[in-house]
């Protein structure tokens, strides 16, 4: 039906991965049909994205596991302490791949090094050394087997992600340790899981905080893998909550305030998000900023509509629909106490997302939003009226409604693609639309500049965002670079930032630069690693738009 | 007095030392290793003339972390120009890129020592190029950090 090969940046060739493919395409189709023509013509015709389409009806979106609603501890009874260890993660391993069968999104553990200790600790595990080498092992293995399962629809791997580096004690600092130098000296091909380092002053930003040597560790580990990235529990719109609840999930998405219960991520999921075409309403507003915001909020109150209908549809599965939630409880509330899954969906967020902030200000004012105070306002202006239209979502439906900057993986091309067809922009020529809030991936602003500009959104975007600095090449062993940076967004608002670099690597020498052939040995056996969308992904596995982008990208003069 | 330079970049590096620093690139360079990376720092009769106040003045203005790299060329290559840009950054930290060893730095320019933060030194090696080890271009060459002049190991 279309030709824009992968729709996440995966290979799907198996027979079990062609299979799932064609079936997910044909479920795509057949919800399309069953849904009230107006809806799927807005999606159809790309003036909005239904992200995760086949599953509508059937689940929701991602989730941060509540580990402890429903731990299995009778399961740990009565084996040894190595034995508890492994059967640990063996635990973390299975409620990855059967939640991964139960929902259509990314899973998070909204603090791995503590939560893990926790757990080792209440079932008896002795911190000796023979058992910290085991779980330093279990760690590595761990992390491998987020990169080598490809269990998911056939041929995918999980999209984990484990937030770190909150440790209140000794044994759960030296969890956050292994998660850090295990990932940090592992192959060049390992990009999985995302890893994400809580930065938080009194625990671990200052010098004198009992956790900046995970911090320089974490900072040092980004320097050549880019990985993990960092949420800024200090920064305005994370101050006022408790780090420990804060969590992201999958690559961005972002949930913390509940009309339901109290503010915090654990056990809460995104039920379903919606993304509109930016660029798209800004061509069909002939220049006029009031005609692109109405026409903007007419689309927005049908996405309502859809995220409604979407949830609804949702309540009307029982908890059996969901069998590993309903036997662990990884979600808000222990599933014996439930009649309905509405008890645990409703502390779910709906989000509508937007992409191609920048193209669409382009079009309207005929110049890049970052590059005049103008263009700056009308920006944060125009964030602001979909920030407010949200939240009289939220206060007139009591839901979760949030603004999302969505990680625009296949929409960043789909979408101009679609508008060509229509109009003749000089925005459409380079067959990518930049993603959410983000300035071009070619301005020259610095580090910086770009930080302080899109610092602003952030705390605008409560369904999530990201932002990144994208470096000329990767800054081996300046950690300070990356905190100076780091510091610098908290106080420009920032909440979750990430640093890329180009990374190619010689698989016969291990020389890291940027290269077709390897400067060292001559190997043209060359693994170049990016990250697209929040994950980090080998290039070749690329969906077109984001090849496009990645064509396109110039460093924030870092060099 | 007057001072040499080729180019300055503010924009930030992060790869000439510890931090987003500034690199000011003096003209002017004699080894002409083989391979270098910036042939056009050579000649010595190019670049922009500044007097070295100014050009002192202009950074302390535009350099809001107060980080700079001097790099080239060879810094010593101008070597009472380097000596006072060098004096008259006060509080700033400072790193330097020369192409010579500590021992040539320390024998030669040993007022001068105790200002410098960060010291690169040895020559450009294309047969010991790396990637691998920070702030260095190849093997041989050293990533020093300096306390009151000394190595701080």
């Amino acid at each position: 039906m279309n030709n824009w090969g992968q729709e996440n940046a995966s290979q799907r060739k198996t027979y079990v991965g062609v299979v799932f493919d064609r079936g997910e395409k044909l479920v795509k189709n057949e919800i399309l049909e069953n849904l009230p023509r107006e809806w799927s013509e807005l999606h159809t015709q790309g003036y909005i994205h239904i992200h995760d389409l086949d599953a509508y009806g059937l689940t929701y979106n991602c989730l941060t596991f509540n580990l402890f609603n429903n731990f299995p501890y009778y399961q740990f009874e009565g084996i040894s302490e190595t034995r508890k260890i492994i059967k640990l993660f063996d635990y973390y391993k299975e409620i990855i791949v059967k939640i991964g069968n139960e929902q259509s999104g990314g899973m998070a553990f909204p603090n791995f090094d503590c939560d893990t200790e926790f757990l080792l600790t209440k079932l008896g595990v002795k911190p000796n050394g023979i058992n910290k080498q085991l779980i330093r092992d279990e760690i590595n293995s761990f992390i491998e087997w987020c990169n080598n399962s490809h269990e998911r629809m056939g041929e995918v791997s999980y999209y984990v992600t484990l937030n770190i580096g909150l440790a209140d004690n000794e044994l759960a600092r030296e969890m956050c340790k292994y998660v850090i130098d295990e990932f940090s000296c592992s192959s060049a091909r390992t990009i999985k899981p995302n890893i994400i380092f809580k930065v938080k002053r009194g625990v671990n930003s200052q010098k004198i905080d009992r956790n900046y040597y995970l911090y320089e560790k974490a900072t040092l580990c980004t320097t050549k893998k880019m990985i993990p990235t960092y949420m800024l529990c200090d920064c305005e719109s994370n101050k006022s909550y408790d780090a420990k609840k804060l969590s992201i999930m999958g690559c961005r998405t972002r949930v913390v305030a509940d009309e339901h219960g109290e503010n915090t991520a654990i056990g809460r999921s995104n039920i379903d998000y919606i993304t509109i075409n930016l660029p798209r309403l800004a061509l069909e507003s002939d220049k006029k900023i009031e005609s692109f915001k109405s026409n903007w909020k007419a689309v927005a109150s049908k996405v309502k509509d859809i995220l409604l209908d979407r949830y609804y549809k949702l309540l009307q599965l029982s908890k059996t629909d969901f069998p590993t939630n309903a036997k662990y409880s990884l979600w808000y509330k222990d599933s014996n106490s439930i009649s309905s899954v509405e008890e645990i969906l409703k502390h779910g967020t709906l989000s509508i997302g937007f992409i191609g902030l920048s193209e669409a200000i382009e079009i309207l004012t005929g110049q890049r939003y970052y590059e005049t105070n103008s263009g700056y306002e009308l920006a944060k202006e125009i964030v602001k009226y979909m920030r407010s239209y949200v939240d009289e979502l939220r206060n007139n439906y009591k839901m979760n409604f949030s603004l999302l900057a969505t990680s625009g993986e296949y929409i960043s091309g789909r979408f101009p693609a679609l508008d060509k067809q229509l109009f003749a922009h000089k925005v459409l020529d380079k067959d990518f639309y930049t993603n959410s809030f983000h300035i071009n991936v070619d301005s020259k602003l610095t580090a910086f500049e770009k930080i302080e500009k899109e610092g602003y959104f952030h705390s605008l975007c409560n369904g999530g965002c990201i932002s990144y600095v994208e470096l000329k090449s990767a800054p081996i062993g300046n950690s300070e670079a990356i905190m100076e940076l780091l510091s610098a967004a908290e106080e420009k608002g920032v909440h979750y930032m990430g640093f890329n670099f180009p990374l190619d690597i010689c698989n016969a020498c291990g020389e890291h630069g940027v290269f077709d052939i390897c400067e060292n040995c001559g190997s043209k056996d060359i693994t170049r690693i990016r990250r697209v969308s929040g994950y980090l992904e080998i290039l070749d596995y690329f969906t077109e738009g984001k090849k496009a982008e990645v064509k396109h990208r110039r460093e924030n003069q870092c060099i | 007095m007057t001072i040499y330079i080729n180019s300055i970049n503010y924009e930030g590096s992060v790869v000439d030392g510890p931090g987003v620093r500034t690199v000011i690139y003096l003209q002017g360079c004699n080894r002409h290793c083989e391979g270098c990376h910036n042939q056009s720092t050579w000649d010595k009769n190019c670049g922009t003339k500044y007097e070295v106040t100014d050009l002192a003045n202009e950074l302390k203005k535009k350099v809001k972390n107060k980080k700079v790299t001097i790099s080239g060329g060879e810094p010593f290559f101008q070597p009472d120009a380097t000596c006072e840009l060098i004096r008259q950054l006060d509080g700033f930290d400072i790193c330097v890129y020369t192409g010579s060893e500590y021992e040539e730095i320390k024998r030669d320019f040993e007022n001068i020592l105790p200002l410098i933060h960060y010291l690169k030194v040895g020559k450009y090696k294309k047969e010991l190029r790396t990637t691998m080890i920070p702030y260095v271009g190849s093997s041989n060459q050293r990533f020093l950090t300096l306390r009151e002049g000394e190595i701080d190991e």
